[in-house]
């Protein structure tokens, strides 16, 4: 079974019970008091209507003396009449007197005693009331003289007096027992108030103690809540207060992981809104390329067809001058002007609608290259340059001896690729390098590999190809890596789609390439690739420790 | 009419298109001054040359007609420097490209062009406005030329 708990409800009814205690017993003792009182009233009462009635008895007493003194001188029947009605009255007042000391044995002896002698004197009385009518006055005179009458109301006397002094000394026990229990009970009352006081003081101790207190301590711990500081050990006891003490233990604790939940979302947010900004960044970037990319393409489309329609329109015009020309009979003057229509201006116009037709197709295949470098498989694996490079060097030998240039390869580290799209991507680079050396000095080519810290890629690997060719001037420079943009159109051949197939290649390697140039001295292309996912580089391609020198000179 | 004495300057890299307005001018009377350089840079090397050693046969009246996407120096480019340049910039200019981008027109407007046409060009349309400018500037520079 559980044990039962000491709620705040019977803590209080404890306290409310004690002085209600006091109460009860105050009240008691107000209600003996009151009684006490009335009955000492009434005993009082009575006392007095005994010794009134005693001294009523005396008085009848001495009234039949008297009446028997009057008949003995006188001898007149009125004397004994007045007797007679005085001793009727005696039985009556001795009866009344009997029933009113019924509770009290001891006057009833002494009042048994005063009956006795009463009688004896009245049996006296009349024996001499007799003697009067028997033997004659003088004989009763006589009798009378022995002093037996006087002996006998003497007696009586005492007995009476006895009596009341009895009954008076009953009357003074009775008050002092009355004085006597009411200090008994004003002690009692003042010993309860006493009592009364002391127990509040205890009981407002203790609920302070208990309830106020502790109540103090949990509003402190609601506060400690709001201020999302931690809480002490739960406050003692097992009422209402303890129990609401751990509720809010509860809550704090629950609060507590909320609150380190919302920091886990909120940090995972803040997180997530970073990488939409920079995904929104990368976005925007990318619609800006394509807008660029369309507007370049468009432009480039566009200028082979202006060609196509003005020549084609001028195909027209010649045709119908040399239909003039063949309508009439033909003189040897019109006959040369047909000559030369055909010669000069039609065949010139055919030429450059074939070159229009001729460019429109290399562009739609340079697009073609470009959607296909978007759209191809990548196997990246780690690729060793050594041997690449030198494919490469090899493949442009003849452009190389053309420019007298020296192409110098420094110890390049493994990189993490697709093979043929590293190659692609070197291949363009050090193409452009060798094309748009300076024809004033000698060219002079170097690719190596620099400690680069590059946004966006994670731990970097950067090869750069330099060269001391022609530059770019630096308003162009924004515009390298566009399709169709040709900053040297005249000195190389090309479409313009080198550079932007490359940023394309390298950025699907989730890398980047930017240049670094200045005009007449010349260009540093920079490529950055993110290192393997994993650290362990394939097994047989370790750094090449030597040089690697590849030097073409004019032979 | 057909014996305006104006020089035209193209400034074109394609060849079929110089060779398009060049044909369409003579074919209009108007080529008794042609010159066609083949970017902006050398447009610009030509007007500062015709400054001094030239000055007889480019200083009458001047056109330019101008490509924007020429290799060096483009067409924007070289008009930003004429009109910068006090000696060159009273010379009017005919932006001649196949850009209809409106950022780009109003940009070669705010840099001082006179007239913009977007090829491909109806040779009738482009051949009045050339006519209509080279009289206009008869007309305008004859005082300065009087006082000269």
């Amino acid at each position: 079974m559980k044990p039962r708990r000491v709620t705040i409800l019977r803590k209080g009814l404890l306290v409310l019970a004690l002085p209600l205690i006091y109460q009860a017993l105050f009240i008691g003792l107000l209600l003996k008091r009151q009684s006490d009182v009335g009955e000492a009233q009434n005993s009082a009462m009575h006392t007095k209507d005994v010794i009134e009635k005693t001294e009523h008895i005396f008085r009848l007493l001495v009234a039949t003396q008297s009446s028997l003194r009057g008949y003995l001188l006188t001898g007149k029947d009125v004397f004994a009449e007045e007797m007679k009605r005085d001793e009727s009255s005696l039985d009556q007042a001795f009866a009344d007197l009997k029933k009113m000391i019924q509770d009290s044995p001891g006057q009833q002896a002494r009042f048994a005693r005063v009956l006795a002698n009463a009688e004896a004197r009245r049996d006296y009385q009349h024996m001499v009331m007799g003697m009067v009518r028997t033997e004659g006055i003088e004989r009763a005179q006589e009798e009378v003289k022995s002093l037996r009458g006087k002996e006998l109301m003497e007696t009586l006397r005492v007995s009476v007096e006895n009596f009341r002094t009895a009954e008076e000394k009953l009357d003074a026990e009775r008050i002092e027992h009355l004085q006597r229990s009411t200090a008994t009970q004003n002690w009692l009352l003042l010993a309860g108030l006493a009592l009364n006081v002391g127990i509040g003081a205890i009981a407002a101790t203790m609920f302070s103690r208990e309830i106020s207190s502790r109540i103090a301590i949990v509003t402190a711990n609601t506060r400690r809540i709001t201020n999302g500081e931690t809480l002490p050990p739960l406050v003692g006891g097992s009422d209402e207060v303890r129990e609401l003490d751990e509720q809010f233990h509860l809550l704090a604790d629950h609060l507590k992981s909320a609150g380190v939940r919302e920091r886990v979302y909120q940090e995972a947010l803040e997180r997530r809104a970073t990488e939409l900004t920079r995904a929104n960044r990368d976005l925007e970037q990318k619609n800006q390329e394509i807008e660029m990319f369309v507007y370049s393409v468009s432009h480039d489309l566009r200028s082979p067809l202006v060609n196509l329609q003005g020549f084609s329109r001028e195909l027209g015009l010649a045709r119908e001058d040399l239909e003039k020309l063949l309508q009439n009979e033909m003189s040897a003057e019109d006959r040369q002007r047909a000559i030369a229509l055909a010669d000069s201006d039609m065949a010139q116009s055919i030429h450059f609608i074939q070159t229009a037709v001729k460019r429109l197709s290399s562009i739609i295949d340079a697009l073609l290259r470009l959607s296909r470098a978007g759209r191809v498989e990548y196997h990246p694996q780690m690729v060793d340059l050594r041997p690449v490079m030198q494919r490469i060097v090899e493949a442009m030998r003849g452009t190389i001896v053309k420019h007298e240039a020296e192409v110098i390869i420094a110890d390049l580290p493994p990189v993490w690729a697709d093979p043929t799209a590293i190659e692609q991507i070197f291949a363009n680079l050090i193409g452009n390098a060798v094309n748009y050396l300076d024809p004033a000095r000698p060219g002079k080519v170097e690719i190596g590999s620099v400690a680069r810290q590059v946004e966006g890629v994670d731990k970097p690997q950067t090869y750069f190809v330099k060269d001391n060719g022609l530059g770019i001037a630096e308003s162009y420079l924004p515009k390298v890596f566009a399709i169709f943009q040709r900053l040297h159109g005249d000195v190389a051949a090309g479409e313009g789609v080198g550079l932007a197939l490359v940023k394309r290649v390298v950025e699907r390697h989730g890398g980047k390439v930017w240049v670094e140039s200045q005009a007449g001295v010349g260009s540093t292309f920079f490529v950055a690739f993110p290192s393997q996912a994993k650290d362990s580089p394939l097994p047989g391609v370790a750094p090449r420790k030597e040089r690697l020198n590849v030097t073409v000179s004019n032979s | 009419m057909t014996t305006q004495p104006v020089t035209i300057i193209l400034a074109e890299d394609d060849d079929g298109h110089a060779q398009l307005v060049q044909r369409n001018l003579e074919r209009a009377g108007l080529l008794n001054g042609f010159l066609r350089v083949r970017d902006g840079q050398e447009l610009l090397d030509c007007l500062a040359s015709s400054g001094d050693s030239h000055q007889q046969t480019l200083s009458e009246a001047l056109v330019v007609l101008l490509d924007i996407n020429m290799p060096r120096i483009d067409g924007v480019e070289a008009l930003r420097q004429i009109k910068a340049n006090t000696a060159t910039h009273r010379i009017p200019v005919i932006m001649l490209t196949t850009t209809d981008d409106p950022r780009e027109i109003d940009r070669c407007y705010e840099l001082g062009c006179n007239v913009y046409i977007t090829k491909p060009v109806e040779y009738e349309g482009f051949i009045d406005a050339i006519r209509r400018l080279g009289l206009f500037l008869q007309i305008v520079q004859r005082p300065r030329n009087g006082s000269a």
